[in-house]
This record gives C-alpha cells, sequence and structure tokens, in this order.
C-alpha cells in the first residue's frame, strides 16, 4: 500500500519537468529583461533582488513595453509637429515671398528713382527710374560708392550727416546735359538701431524749377501790368489837359515862332505819352475788354490790308516784303486786334533789320490751327534774351526809341485767342515769329 | 497655451529601493497613469534615495515626451513628471 504524501514517480517527473521549463522561462525573461535594461541605460537585474517569481508577477517586459510604446507615441507626435512646423514655414516662406515680390513691384513702379545703399555707401541696388532719371549709369555703377554716380551726395553720407529730405543736387547725363534732382536720404536701421545703409530716393526737378521760375515771373509780369494800367489810367486825364491847352496855345496868334515851335514839341510829344499809355492799357487788358468784337476773321485778308500801311517805311529802305498767304478757315477773333498782331510783328521785323533786307509773311492751316510766320533775315536774337522778348518793357532799342510793348502785346493777343506764339531764331541769321491760333469750329 | 492648474499630485515612494527595479517601478506607473498624466493636470512625483534614478527616470521619462523635475529634499530627491504642455 502506498503512503498518502508519496507522490508517484510519475507524477514527481512530471513535476521536474515543468520546474525546469518554468526556470528557463524565467531566464529567458530575465535575459530579455536585461537587455532592454541595458538599451536604457540602466543596470542589469540581480537574482539577489529579484527572484524568478517576484520578476514574473512584476511583469519587466509587459512595462518596458508599455514605455516604447509611450515612446513611440512621443515620437509619432514629435514628427507630426515637424511636419506642421515645416507646413508652417513654408506657408511663411511662401508668404514672404509674395510679399517681397509685391514690394519690388512697388518699387520698380516709382516715378522716383530708388538706390540702396550698404553701409560704406555703396549702391546695392536700384529701380528702373533710377536708371531712367541717370541714363543706364545707375545700374553700371552697382556695387561702386555713390558718391561716382552723384559727386554733390558726399556731404550726406559722411557718418555724422542725418537725413535729409527735399536737398537738390546736379547730375551730368551721358550727353552732357545737367539736370537738377530733388533728392531724399534716409539711413536704414536694423533692429539694435544700428545704420547698416541709405536709401536714396531722386527726381528730376529740372522741368519743375522752370515751371515755377516761368510763374513766378508771369505772376511778377501780371503785378507790373496791373500797376502800369493804374499809373497809365492816371496820367490820361493830365495827359488829355496838358494837349488840350496846348491846342488852345498853338490857336493864340499872338504866339512867336519859338513859342509856337515849342507848344507844337509840347503837343508831339503828349501824343507819344498817350501812344505808350493805350499801349499800356491794351497790354494790362484793361483798356477797353467791353469794345473786344469778336467774329469770324480772315486772317489773310487781315494781312492784305494792314501791310500796305508799311510801304512808306518799306520805302525809305531797302527792306523787302514779300507774303506767301495760303487758304485758310476763319478764326474767331477782333479784327482790330489781328490788324495790331499783324502790325506789330511787322514792324518788329522792320526795326530789327535796319536799312536792308526781306521780310516774309507766310500763312497755312495745319490741322485745326491757322499759322502765320514773320521771318526776317536780320541779326537774329540771341539766345540768353530769347525767353524774355515777351515781356513787357523788355527793349533792346536804345533808351527812348521802343517801349518794349510791342511783342508784349502781340503775346496778350494771342494768348487770350487760345493761340500760342513763338520765336526761332539763329544768330545773324534772322529770326522767325510763330504765331499759331485755333481755326473756327465749321 | 493655455496654462493648466496642477491640481493632482500622484506620489510614489520608492526610497530604499536600488536599480534597476527603481527604474521598472515608475516606468509601470507612468503606464498605469498616462492618461492623467498627459491631460496635464496630475504629475506622478518620484521619492527616491537611490542617485542613479535621478539619471535614469529622467532619462526614460524625457523620451516618451514628459517633461522632468529633479529636485534635492533633505536626504533624499524628488523627481518630478508631468506633461509638457502643463
Amino acid at each position: 500500500m502506498r503512503r498518502s504524501d508519496e507522490i508517484p514517480s510519475g507524477e514527481t517527473q512530471a513535476c521536474a519537468e515543468l520546474r525546469t521549463a518554468n526556470q528557463a522561462y524565467a531566464r529567458y525573461i530575465r535575459d530579455k529583461t536585461n537587455q532592454l535594461l541595458e538599451m536604457m541605460g540602466t543596470r542589469t537585474l540581480q537574482p539577489e533582488e529579484l527572484d524568478d517569481q517576484a520578476l514574473i508577477e512584476l511583469d519587466p517586459i509587459g512595462i518596458v513595453a508599455g514605455s516604447f510604446k509611450q515612446i513611440l507615441a512621443h515620437l509619432n507626435q514629435t514628427i507630426e509637429e515637424l511636419r506642421q512646423a515645416r507646413a508652417a514655414e513654408t506657408e511663411q516662406r511662401e508668404f514672404y515671398l509674395r510679399e517681397k515680390l509685391k514690394l519690388i513691384q512697388v518699387i520698380e513702379s516709382l516715378s522716383e528713382g530708388l538706390l540702396v545703399l550698404d553701409e560704406h555707401n555703396r549702391i546695392v541696388s536700384c529701380n528702373r527710374a533710377a536708371d531712367e532719371i541717370t541714363d543706364g549709369s545707375a545700374t553700371e555703377m552697382l556695387e561702386q560708392p555713390l558718391e561716382a554716380l552723384f559727386p554733390d551726395m558726399e556731404p550726406f553720407l559722411r557718418p555724422e550727416a542725418r537725413d535729409m529730405q527735399g536737398g537738390e543736387i546736379r547730375h551730368r547725363t551721358r550727353d552732357g546735359r545737367e539736370r537738377l534732382l530733388s533728392a531724399n536720404i534716409g539711413r536704414l536701421l536694423d533692429r539694435e538701431g544700428q545704420c547698416i545703409g541709405r536709401v536714396l530716393t531722386f527726381r528730376d526737378s529740372t522741368d519743375e524749377k522752370k515751371r515755377t521760375e516761368l510763374y513766378h515771373r508771369a505772376e511778377k509780369l501780371a503785378a507790373i501790368g496791373q500797376l502800369s494800367a493804374g499809373v497809365a489810367h492816371e496820367l490820361n486825364t493830365p495827359l488829355g489837359s496838358v494837349l488840350g491847352y496846348a491846342r488852345l496855345l498853338l490857336k493864340d496868334r499872338t504866339l512867336n515862332a519859338t513859342q509856337r515851335a515849342w507848344t507844337e514839341i509840347i503837343a508831339e510829344q503828349v501824343k507819344k505819352s498817350s501812344a505808350i499809355i493805350q499801349g499800356l492799357l491794351r497790354f494790362a487788358r484793361q483798356s477797353n475788354p467791353a469794345q473786344r468784337c469778336l467774329s469770324a476773321c480772315r486772317l489773310n485778308d487781315i494781312i492784305t490790308q494792314t501791310l500796305p500801311v508799311l510801304s512808306t517805311e518799306l520805302s525809305k529802305r531797302k527792306i523787302e516784303l514779300v507774303s506767301d498767304l495760303e487758304p485758310l478757315p476763319a478764326v474767331m477773333a477782333d479784327p482790330r486786334e489781328l490788324e495790331q498782331l499783324v502790325l506789330n510783328l511787322t514792324m518788329n521785323a522792320l526795326q530789327a533789320i535796319g536799312a536792308k533786307g526781306r521780310i516774309e509773311v507766310r500763312t497755312r492751316h495745319v490741322g485745326s490751327r491757322v499759322l502765320m510766320t514773320v521771318e526776317d533775315n536780320g541779326p537774329g536774337i540771341p539766345e540768353q534774351i530769347r525767353s524774355r522778348i515777351f515781356d513787357p518793357f523788355y527793349t533792346t532799342k536804345p533808351l527812348g526809341e521802343g517801349t518794349g510793348l510791342g511783342l508784349s502785346i502781340c503775346s496778350g493777343i494771342v494768348s487770350d485767342l487760345g493761340g500760342t506764339i513763338d520765336v526761332a531764331s539763329r544768330e545773324g541769321q534772322g529770326a522767325t515769329f510763330i504765331v499759331s491760333l485755333p481755326a473756327e469750329q465749321v | 497655451m493655455e496654462s493648466r492648474e496642477i491640481i493632482e499630485t500622484i506620489d510614489l515612494n520608492i526610497l530604499g529601493q536600488v536599480c534597476p527595479a527603481c527604474l521598472l517601478v515608475v516606468l509601470k506607473a507612468l503606464n498605469t497613469h498616462e492618461a492623467r498624466l498627459r491631460g496635464g493636470r496630475t504629475r506622478l512625483l518620484v521619492r527616491t534615495d537611490h542617485r542613479d534614478s535621478t539619471r535614469t527616470v529622467p532619462e526614460s521619462a524625457r523620451k516618451m515626451g514628459y517633461e522632468v523635475e529633479v529636485r534635492k529634499v533633505d536626504g533624499f530627491y524628488e523627481i518630478s513628471i508631468g506633461s509638457k504642455h502643463a
């Protein structure tokens, strides 16, 4: 009979096999756990710290697997954040590129020239307008100091120089023309406020300057005109009295010959003074504006009627007066003013020629304009006075021989009719006055 | 990002334990409480007197994406582990 605590030999063997298998599994788990712990930078498990049973209960592989799962999730999250950051960066880069392109287009579309200088005042970029204003010199001067392009800028580029607004600099173009430029210069600063270069903007103000000068001169002339008209008007009455009394005296039979001669001189000089005053008033357009009577005038007829007036004067000298008149449409004007225009221009030519020469009066129909030219072969008009010949009181004649009003009256008449008057002349080769008037619309 | 107040601390006392058991115990706690810790309002506060743990625990926790702070308190160390975006 077998004792109750006695284990059959077959079962003992099975238990032993199971124990061996368990030990093998525990060893396997321990080895793998140690490998993982080594990977994690810590020391391996010691059997005295953790026996096989405790090891299996702790489930170290499960713990490490859970940790790796978290590491993997974190890695994926980091990758996703990186991807998003990259996408945001790409978007931002595209935004900046778009803005940069926009800025370039804005700079290129500016009518003002723009130059960017580096910290050594060398030109690093320029826009289209800068090239146009400088005839392409701006592009050629890239990487060169600004003074090479604009020597006048040197004082504004010194380290202590402040920003400048509306400065004037002179620039000589390739063909030798001097242009006046209006320029602004400002420092470019970095985030710390350090100067990293300058930006220069400029425009060609040559024509604007000329226009301003003309405007000021026109204003001055207008003021002179008004003042003259006032003075002339005030002088008219006393002169009328002087002339009246001179005429009365001439009727006095008790005057001797000398007294009569002197009185005649007084009357003659008063008439001359009166003529000057009439000219002044006409120039100032205050003589009798209400009496101006506009009608459809035939300029050729007016010329034909007016020129014979000069025949006496012409016959005294050896001056040939010819006319070349083409059929013209009518112009709306006061015929008396047109007569004055023709007479003044022809008289002017006649006085310029002196004793011998030729005057030619021509008319042409060009588009919607009627042109009249009065050409002489006199000494011509020097260039330096050409711009002033239409100013009132400007004369080249000796003192007392001219009032300087003839051409300014012509200019006034023509501009009142909506026309233009110009002069072309070469010194020593005569002068040509060109009057352009609007033709009447049929 | 909105800053959330820490309103819960899970204490893990492993005083007297040495590596690698320390590390495995902390990793187990991190696995168990992952959702709460990631939520940003809970932190795991580990107390250990084993110096190696102040290296191995933070290294592993940071790899998992946690924010870790270590400070010495009297005779032991406190390792505070929580979400990065708290």
